[in-house]
């Protein structure tokens, strides 16, 4: 598929400002030929939700890095879903302690970026989902 | 599974969503699909266009708290560069204009990249408004990409302009240029605190008071407004201007004749479209020799002759009705005309 059509939302849920890593990965992934929303830092889940259903993504990307994970990340997904978008793939990155991520899994985040990921595994899990979905 | 057609009829936000993709990455299918949906009659549309970092984005967010306010609902499209090198594109005009915890049935936003279009807009950018038209929006804001001089495509597109400046963009030789400044119906000077406005804003009116178009009786002069999106000053007078035409005849004609002069673009740049995708898919299995000495031109016109061979065809098996001249008359009269219509509230006053 044409990457140019493939459009990912990265978003900052929760009370966090720290959009360092947000905004990396999104320019990371414009260079690499894919369309990018940047929602902004401190959107609450209902709203990316809403953003990602009027965006059209395939993807949203969660960012966060002040431990509230466990409560956001699976909110996006549950709202995804009431709107009828749970084909929305919802993927999360930041600060995300190793024994966290099985919870984020079983909840419906298809994967979770630590510090020191590659853009290249980022877009190679990309790939993955879209050949799965082809 | 209902069709995307019936969810657009049943006013569906994903299914508007959707179709947005669909007119993005097919413009002509889409053209035709959506096509089935029937006229509709045209909703009053507003383009925003200026130079980068202008502040229209704000602006957009500013003009929204207002239209909620008064109940209206509104259509946003927003259009930002795609890059010239790997195609991506980063769009970061919803940062800006979204309003906290929104209702998404009376704020439709969608960002879109321009894809390497050049004048300001995108490819399918025909068809998405056409489709936010269809799902009933009262208003319909089209913000450009951050604008050069000549980027002026907006203005085939929308009913009113709006030119975004900001003081301090340089001398007033810049304000006497031709393209962009000559597309404005509405000047607005934006960061209209900041040293310079008052400047820029006597480049306006000496800009104005000089061009013959504007020195005749009756016709639109651009009015220029003074605002500072960020924390809302200046923009309820703009917003209550932009739905004042209904008291001023002189605007209701200046949008009547527009609109005339729209629809043939529109046609113009459909039809050329339509023939961009016929002659790329038609090149596609050519490989041109860069060693064999070859005339561009000559093979252009084999290239036409194909493609014409090939509607052709396609069209004997579905001939259509009637001749042009007919088809065109009979378009026209169904096309609605917006300053006759009752859908659009009045903003208060």
């Amino acid at each position: 598929m044409d990457k140019q059509k493939i459009r990912i939302l990265i978003a900052k849920v929760g009370l966090d400002g720290h959009d360092r890593g947000a905004k990396y990965i999104s320019q990371a992934l414009r260079d690499r030929g894919y369309e990018v929303i940047y929602t902004g830092i401190r959107q609450t889940t209902d709203d990316v939700a809403k953003a990602a259903v009027q965006e059209d993504v395939k993807f949203v990307g969660l960012s966060l890095l002040s431990g509230a994970h466990n409560q956001l990340f699976p909110k996006v997904v549950e709202k995804l879903r009431e709107l009828g978008a749970a084909d929305i793939v919802v993927f999360g990155g930041g600060v995300i302690p190793a024994d966290d991520i099985p919870f984020l899994l079983e909840h419906g985040i298809r994967a979770v970026f630590t510090p020191g990921t590659t853009t290249d595994q980022m877009e190679e899990f990309i790939r993955t989902v879209m050949e799965e979905s082809a | 599974m209902p069709s995307l057609l019936d969810s657009l009829r049943d006013r569906k936000v994903r299914a508007l969503a959707q179709a947005i993709s669909l007119s993005e990455n097919d413009p002509i299918g889409a053209a035709e699909l959506f096509s089935q949906l029937g006229p509709v009659a045209p909703r009053y549309k507003i383009g925003l266009t200026g130079p980068p970092g202008s502040g229209k984005s704000t602006l957009i967010r500013a003009l929204l708290d207002q239209a909620v306010a008064k109940g209206l609902r509104t259509g946003v499209i927003a259009v930002d560069p795609s890059s010239p090198f790997s195609g991506g594109a980063l769009l970061g005009d919803r940062l800006r204009m979204q309003l906290p915890n929104f209702d998404p049935q009376q704020v439709f936003i969608r960002s879109l990249s321009s894809r390497g279009h050049l004048g300001g807009l995108s490819p399918g950018i025909l068809t998405s408004l056409s489709l936010l038209e269809h799902y009933g929006f009262d208003l319909i804001l089209l913000e450009t990409v951050g604008v050069g001089q000549a980027e002026i495509e907006v203005m085939y597109l929308v009913d009113l302009v709006l030119v975004v400046l900001v003081p301090g963009m340089g001398d007033e030789i810049q304000a006497m240029k031709s393209g962009l400044m000559e597309i404005a119906d509405l000047f607005l000077i934006n960061k209209c605190r900041r040293p310079g406005a008052e400047a820029l804003m006597s480049e306006l009116l000496t800009m104005l008071a000089s061009a013959p178009r504007f020195q005749e009786e009756g016709v639109w002069r651009p009015e220029i407004f003074r605002t500072e999106a960020i924390d809302g000053e200046g923009v309820s007078a703009l917003f209550e201007r932009l739905f004042s035409y209904r008291e001023d005849p002189v605007l209701q004609t200046y949008l009547q004749n527009k609109q005339r002069r729209r629809l043939y673009y529109q046609v113009f740049q459909s039809v050329l479209n339509t023939f961009r995708v016929w002659t790329a898919d038609a090149l596609k299995p050519i490989t041109l020799n860069p060693d064999q000495a070859f005339n561009a031109h000559e093979l252009a016109q084999r290239v036409i002759g194909e493609v014409c061979r090939q509607e052709r065809a396609r069209h004997d098996a579905q001939p259509l009705e009637g001749n042009i001249a007919d088809t065109l008359a009979c378009g026209s009269a169904s096309h609605p005309d917006i300053t006759k219509r009752d859908s659009l509230p009045r903003a208060e006053t």
